[in-house]
């Protein structure tokens, strides 16, 4: 069964002069386990996808379920909730809590889950080692270089056990060699542990890497390729 | 805990701006603190001094005594009746006395006086009177003799060792007349007092106004003000039907409303130095929450509930508050300690000003625990109060909008 299901979605933004058709009848089915991408040129709809997808948004039609859940369905507080148990998101610019160290902000999602301190402390190790980041576990974040900051970034995702990962540019603001160790580690989160993750970029590298390509242009999808089989 | 941990490190983002924020909450506490401890300690004083120079927390009568002031309104002066009120909970001093007005004369002048038949040891242990003589010697319980309070002395010429005559009305019409030699001489801050008061032993008073075992008011002391209340309830209760049971407040109406004025008035000074360091508080906690809308769509994308960012914001602005009032209360409260044990005298106006209230021109401050508690409180409903506008920011919060600001 799919994690992700998009059926005839339309958004469309009106807070303008002119409505905007950000998203035209999109349809798209991620299964368990994929490594996808998403890209396509500015104002294709890319951004605004992963908003859906990441239940940060609702479609103007179309129906969008999530891990089974129809988005439809939940209240304002209730997606929050949802959000929080389902999705881990990565995003371009990092988006750390600033005063918080390493293992706090990984840590931060699973004390909002209301888990016991234990399974905290042994989640935090696990994840920034995987991340390979054990050494700086409690240094602040504006401590980290961007590339060590996305990976912490990564292991909050991970920390909240996400049905899957959404990574918002991930590699954007990193040099080469940063991207690539990011992009190792994901990769290797997602044939270890099976991890789905969902990017959007427009960064080659990252679309070499991929499995999946799913290209939007002027709000449509108009190519899903497979490179390797998932 | 993680929480209060975030709170408090986010209030040090902007480390000048907290400090100056903090140093206004400080400053208004600080201020605060002393006023209130100056207003509440003189209305303690004025309480204190009414209590003890004149009515007693409570007085017994005969019904109708205090409206009137007949001497022929009298009470037996009855030890059973003292020994009951004694054994009642709280009360601490029973004590008799027999006033009247009557006439002083020396062979120069002549003039009004108030008689005040005491029982010398119990009104010393009660206001120190003996403290307050300045010539002569304090009177003995079976003394014939009288004091004389310093102005009236000088008004008539008289000095220790010279007689007084007293010449007044006596128990129903008799004439009372008599002539004491003067063992002391009493000196009062108080004018009205200074001017006017005779103190007679409380047999010599009953002997010279024809009221053998007859007084007109029995004062009632208790432990502590706060105990008021269910002391008079219990005397009443006791004494009430036979005899007119009433409280200093009901005696002193004026004092009662000069406290409530002056207090109303100091109350309002505050609440605009409140008003003041509410818009500080609001200005710090507008100015955090704007800055901050990116980092509140981040924490909602990441599952955080508008309510716990709202709880996160309003710890924050506690943190905030209670630094300044921890800080302000370490600043205020040496001082408050001192003057309270060394109260400032006054001069000028404010001296007599008092000493037209019949009060002595002292100010003493108070550090009774309501002050800090109500001011801490203040505090922190201003934190609170200021949380209403993030709160309205964060029920309006699109995540999408908030992280593309």
């Amino acid at each position: 069964m799919a994690i992700i299901e998009l059926r005839q979605v339309e958004k469309i933004y009106d807070s303008g002069a002119v409505p905007v058709h950000a998203l035209r009848g999109v349809s798209l089915d991620v299964e368990p386990g994929e490594f996808t991408v998403v890209v396509g040129p500015s104002g294709s709809g890319k951004t605004t996808l992963l908003n859906l997808i990441g239940g940060l948004d609702r479609p103007t039609s179309g129906t969008v379920r999530l891990d089974g859940t129809d988005l439809a369905a939940l209240s304002r507080s209730a997606l929050v909730e949802f959000r929080l148990h389902h999705i881990g998101f990565v995003f371009q610019a990092y988006n750390l809590i600033p005063v918080l160290t390493a293992e706090e902000n990984v840590e931060f999602v699973m004390l909002l889950q209301g888990r016991p301190k234990e399974t905290r402390r042994k989640t935090v190790h696990e994840l920034l080692k995987a991340v390979g980041l054990e050494e700086k576990m409690s240094n602040r974040v504006s401590e980290l270089s961007g590339g060590q900051q996305q990976r912490v970034a990564v292991a909050r995702a991970l920390a909240s056990g996400p049905s899957y990962v959404l990574a918002d540019e991930p590699t954007a603001n990193l040099d080469t060699e940063a991207a690539g160790t990011l992009l190792n580690i994901m990769e290797s989160l997602n044939n270890e542990r099976k991890t789905t993750f969902v990017f959007s970029t427009h960064d080659s590298r990252v679309v070499e890497r991929a499995r999946r390509v799913v290209r939007l242009v002027d709000g449509r999808v108009s190519e899903d390729t497979t490179h390797r089989p998932a | 805990m993680l929480y209060l941990q975030l709170a408090w490190r986010n209030l040090w983002r902007n480390k000048r701006r907290t400090i100056i924020s903090a140093a206004s909450v400080f400053l208004a506490v600080f201020l605060a603190l002393l006023t209130r401890s100056m207003q509440l300690g003189s209305y303690n004083f004025m309480i204190e001094n009414v209590v003890r120079l004149s009515t007693g927390y409570m007085q017994i009568h005969q019904t109708g005594y205090w409206n009137t002031k007949s001497i022929d309104l009298a009470l037996p002066d009855d030890p059973a009746m003292r020994t009951r009120l004694m054994q009642m909970e709280h009360v601490t001093q029973v004590i008799p006395r027999l006033q009247s007005f009557a006439l002083a004369a020396s062979n120069q002048a002549t003039r009004g006086a108030m008689i005040q038949g005491i029982n010398p040891g119990l009104e010393d242990r009660l206001n120190s009177l003996s403290g307050k003589i300045s010539a002569g010697s304090y009177l003995e319980d079976a003394d014939s003799s009288a004091l004389v309070a310093d102005g009236l002395a000088r008004y008539l010429g008289l000095g220790v060792g010279d007689t007084v005559v007293l010449y007044g009305m006596g128990y129903h019409g008799t004439t009372a007349a008599g002539q004491f030699p003067i063992r002391g001489i009493v000196r009062f801050s108080l004018p009205e007092m200074n001017a006017s008061f005779v103190y007679l032993s409380l047999h010599q008073a009953q002997t010279f106004l024809e009221m053998p075992r007859l007084i007109n008011s029995l004062s009632v002391m208790i432990d502590l003000p706060r105990h008021q209340t269910a002391a008079y309830e219990a005397v009443s209760g006791a004494f009430g039907r036979n005899y007119e049971v009433l409280s200093w407040q009901q005696m002193m109406p004026e004092v009662v409303q000069g406290i409530a004025v002056d207090n109303a008035g100091g109350i309002i000074m505050i609440a605009i130095l409140y008003v003041v360091v509410g818009f500080g508080i609001f200005g710090t906690v507008m100015m955090m929450t704007l800055e901050r809308r990116r980092e509140f769509g981040v924490l909602s994308a990441l599952g955080m509930k508008r309510g716990k960012i709202t709880l996160m914001v309003l710890a924050e602005s506690v943190l905030l508050s209670i630094l300044g009032v921890v800080s302000g209360t370490i600043a205020a409260f040496p001082l408050m300690l001192y003057f309270a044990n060394s109260p400032f005298r006054l001069s000028g106006e404010a001296a007599e000003a008092m000493l037209k209230l019949g009060l002595e021109p002292l100010l003493p401050l108070s550090v009774q625990p309501s002050i800090f508690i109500s001011q801490t409180l203040t505090v922190l409903a201003i934190a609170m109060v200021s949380t209403v506008y993030p709160a309205l920011v964060l029920r309006r919060l699109e995540p999408v909008q908030a992280m593309h600001t």
